[in-house]
Parts: C-alpha cells; sequence; structure tokens
C-alpha cells in the first residue's frame, strides 16, 4: 500500500521538475500533475512524481502520523 | 522513529527475472518488496474508532478515499449499524477516485505511456482532470454545490479531449489519434508481450479472505492465498472482457473504459448510481464485535477487517490491499513474466517494467534481468 509522503519543495527546475527535500534528503521529482507548485509547498510524493499540494499543517500531521506507525522505517516490512 | 528519519520514499518492489541466455526463455521470476505492512493494527489499536477513517485516509496517498470507506464501512459494520447510509454518502468520491487514479497511473506508467508526458496538451487536459478530482475527493466530507458541479463538468470536457468516452452500449471509444488511442496501441499486440488469463478475485470471495486474515493478518496481508489460488484483482479482472485477449491492449482499454464509465456516473441521477453502489462496496459484521468491508478500489479489491474491544475502542485493525494479490510470488504478474522472453538488454528491462505497469502496482518497482547461471 502507497504511504502519502509529504515533502517540501525547495526548488523548480526545468521541465516540470522541482527539488524536494526531507530531513536533510533531497530529490528530484516531477511536478507535471500539479498545478502552480512553488518553493515552499509541501507536495505528497510518489514514485518520483508530486501528486498532490497540501499545506504545513496538514504535513506535519502525516509526517507525524508515519512516525508514530513506524511505517517507512528500514524494518517496517514484515 | 523520528520524523527526520523518513525517508523519501514508501518502499518498493523488485523484480528479478533469470532468462536462460541462449533462448531469452524466463526461468525464475522472483519478488521482494520493502514496502512496509502491518503496521495498520499498531498504529490504530486502541484508538476510538471513530478517528480510523481519516487517519486511514491521510496515510495512504493512492486510494486514500477508498481506504477511508473501506474503514467506515467495517466500524459501522463492527456496530452492527446500517452500512449502506455509508456508501450512499460517499459513492461519489470514490467514483472520481477510481477516474484520477486510473489516469494518473497511466500517464506515470511505465514504458511508452511515459513518453507521452512530453505532449504538453495532454499534461494541461491531465492536470484538469486530476484538479477535478481533488474537488470531489478532497476533504473528510461530501463535495456538493457549485464547485463539485463545475469539477465534473471540467472533467468530463478534458477526457473527451484526451479521447475517452464510452459508447452507448458502454465500451471504451477513443478517438482516432487522440492520447487514449496513442496509449493503447503502445501496449498493443505490437509489442509481442503477452499476457496470462488467470483467475478473478470476485465478491464471492470476501468471506474466505476474511477469514484467513483472521486468522493471520500480518502473514495473509502480505502474500493473500486461498486454497492454492492466486486470484488476479483490478480493472482487467472486473470487466468481462478484461482479460480476454493475451495482449497489453485488452488490459489497458479495460482501466481506460473504467475511466470513461465513473465519468458517466459522476453527476448521473441517484437511481443509477444506487444500482451499482454494492457492486463497489460491501461490508458485513463477522461477529458482535468484527466487521469487515471489500472496497473495489482503483487497482482492485481493498479489504479491510476491525474487531472492537468491550469499551468499543479497536482491539485490532488488518486491512489486504489489492497490490498484494497481484504481486504474490506465485501470482498473476509472476504467471505473465514467466510466460514471455526477455532481451538481457536494456529492452528486456523495459519489456518487463511495461507489464508490470500494466498490473499497476500501488508502490515502485524496479527491474533486474541477469543471466540464470546453471542453465
Amino acid at each position: 500500500m502507497c504511504l502519502a509522503i509529504p515533502a517540501l519543495v525547495s526548488e523548480l527546475l526545468p521541465d516540470d521538475m522541482a527539488r524536494v527535500s526531507l530531513d536533510g534528503v533531497t530529490k528530484d521529482i516531477s511536478v507535471a500533475m500539479v498545478d502552480d507548485v512553488a518553493p515552499g509547498d509541501y507536495v505528497i510524493i510518489h514514485v518520483g512524481y508530486a501528486l498532490a499540494k497540501i499545506d504545513a499543517e496538514e504535513a506535519e500531521k502525516t509526517l507525524a502520523l508515519l512516525a508514530e506507525a513506524g511505517a517507512l522505517s528500514a524494518g517496517a516490512a514484515e | 522513529m523520528s520524523v527526520s528519519a523518513l525517508p523519501l520514499s514508501a518502499g518498493a518492489i523488485r523484480l528479478d527475472i533469470a532468462v536462460d541466455p541462449q533462448t531469452g526463455d524466463t526461468r525464475r521470476v522472483t519478488i521482494g518488496s520493502t514496502r512496509p505492512t502491518g503496521f495498520s493494527t499498531r498504529l490504530f489499536t486502541g484508538r476510538s474508532p471513530g478517528d480510523v477513517p481519516g487517519l486511514v485516509a491521510r496515510m495512504h496517498a493512492l486510494c486514500g478515499r477508498s481506504h477511508m470507506v473501506a474503514s467506515e464501512v467495517a466500524i459501522v459494520a463492527a456496530m452492527g449499524r446500517d452500512v449502506e447510509a455509508v456508501v450512499a454518502e460517499r459513492f461519489e468520491g470514490l467514483v472520481a477516485e477510481r477516474l484520477g487514479e486510473h489516469l494518473r497511473s497511466t500517464v506515470m506508467g511505465a514504458g511508452p505511456a511515459r513518453a507521452e508526458i512530453a505532449d504538453r496538451e495532454v499534461l494541461a487536459d491531465v492536470r484538469a482532470v486530476l484538479a477535478g478530482v481533488r474537488v470531489l475527493t478532497g476533504g473528510l466530507e461530501p463535495q456538493r454545490g457549485y464547485e463539485a458541479v463545475g469539477s465534473v463538468e471540467r472533467i468530463k470536457v478534458a477526457l473527451l479531449r484526451l479521447g475517452l468516452a464510452i459508447d452507448r452500449k458502454g465500451r471504451l471509444k477513443t478517438g482516432s489519434g487522440s492520447w487514449g488511442e496513442r496509449v493503447l496501441t503502445a501496449v498493443g499486440a505490437g509489442c509481442g508481450d503477452r499476457y496470462e488469463t488467470c483467475d478473478r478475485l470476485t465478491a464471492e470471495d470476501d468471506a474466505a479472505v476474511i477469514a484467513a486474515l483472521a486468522r493471520d493478518p500480518a502473514r495473509f496481508a502480505a502474500a493473500p492465498r486461498l486454497d492454492g489460488r492466486c486470484p488476479e484483482t483490478g480493472p482487467a479482472a472486473r470487466a468481462a472482457t478484461g482479460m480476454a485477449s493475451a495482449d497489453g491492449r485488452t488490459r489497458l482499454s479495460a482501466r481506460l473504459g473504467e475511466i470513461a464509465e465513473a465519468a458517466e456516473l459522476l453527476g448521473a441521477p441517484e437511481a443509477d448510481r444506487r444500482r451499482i453502489e454494492g457492486t463497489w462496496v460491501s461490508g458485513a459484521r463477522v461477529d458482535s464485535l468484527t466487521g469487515y468491508a471489500a472496497v473495489e478500489s482503483p487497482r482492485g479489491r481493498l479489504h479491510h477487517l476491525v474487531r472492537l474491544d468491550e469499551t468499543g475502542r479497536v482491539a485490532s485493525y488488518a486491512i489486504l490491499a489489492p497490490t498484494e494479490w497481484n504481486f504474490h510470488p506465485q501470482g498473476p504478474l509472476v504467471a505473465t513474466l514467466a510466460g514471455n522472453r526477455f532481451d538481457l538488454d536494456g529492452e528486456g528491462a523495459r519489456r518487463a517494467e511495461r507489464i508490470a505497469g500494466l498490473f499497476d502496482p500501488c508502490v515502485g518497482f524496479e527491474v533486474r534481468i541477469e543471466e540464470m547461471r546453471d542453465a
């Protein structure tokens, strides 16, 4: 099942790409399927694509929930 | 675990294909996974059941609406209350989600469909559809009023420009030269890919699925199997003709047909929707404290099972996602990969990615093709 991972857009790149980060981990993703993404936005990412924008409060709540679940830790797969 | 430890990934599926170097025949297919499973019980146990549907929706990047409805229905069933009222209230959101998920996964999908991403007009229409879907599925409450009506109209107009419609008999009708026709052609017989016809997971299997999920939630949810059967679920399995042909065009037609069908359902008279709601969502009480739901989510049949304790709080919670059926180590994807030949150059990997993409997993995947050393 695909979990909702929020990340902060730090930089827009050419060709509908953007650089996102989460606590120091950065990644270049496509923002081709979301309108009007800008640096400072939080986006939900999935296999290298931004799926949707969410506000900062929602992002924090989602990150806290994922942390509580331990769902993304290295040993989470059962 | 701290938030700072979260990686920018929710795990992935790895497909290892070993081929005979002389013939290219597939000798062995193995599936590994780093995706998280089994976290629902540890996250939801002890909570008030009213909190769970919203949390489930928040956690899932894909099919969040289907998960939320499955959670609501399972909980309502466990309480012995009316399931149909919940389904009626949530149905339009499920329809919109199916439409949006199918469109997005086709654009994002591996293989030739990805090349279409370069088409600016297509992308503008895709964004218009997805923006409309977000209006209809956003938030925890059903969206109504002018904004919702306007979104439905914008979705329908953009889908027509993409070439996706159904005829009077409910069959997919793609416009000549349209994006829809181009992606179908790209996965058609010319590719040489061959798909196996598999057993289908249906509502008739729910009792056996729920019994097995209750017995061993962690193990069954990670690799479900029914009396030796590894059935397929999803649009190809739902469509009467979805697995009637060995080429990918038929399979993708099932998915695109569901997009066009969903567009017709949005804004359709309530009586029309009520007639089919039960084929999308069902749920029932298992015993005095336990309930389940089965939702035909975009990628296939999704099951939630909840047991409450004597105080009314969640005692256990299990989720079985459709990807687990389709990507089972002995399941339909593996059977199809085993029936194809893969070159050891990049073309073989592209074929494997194209095939796996049509099974539409809810997590990312990677493919490795290597020589069978003892071949």
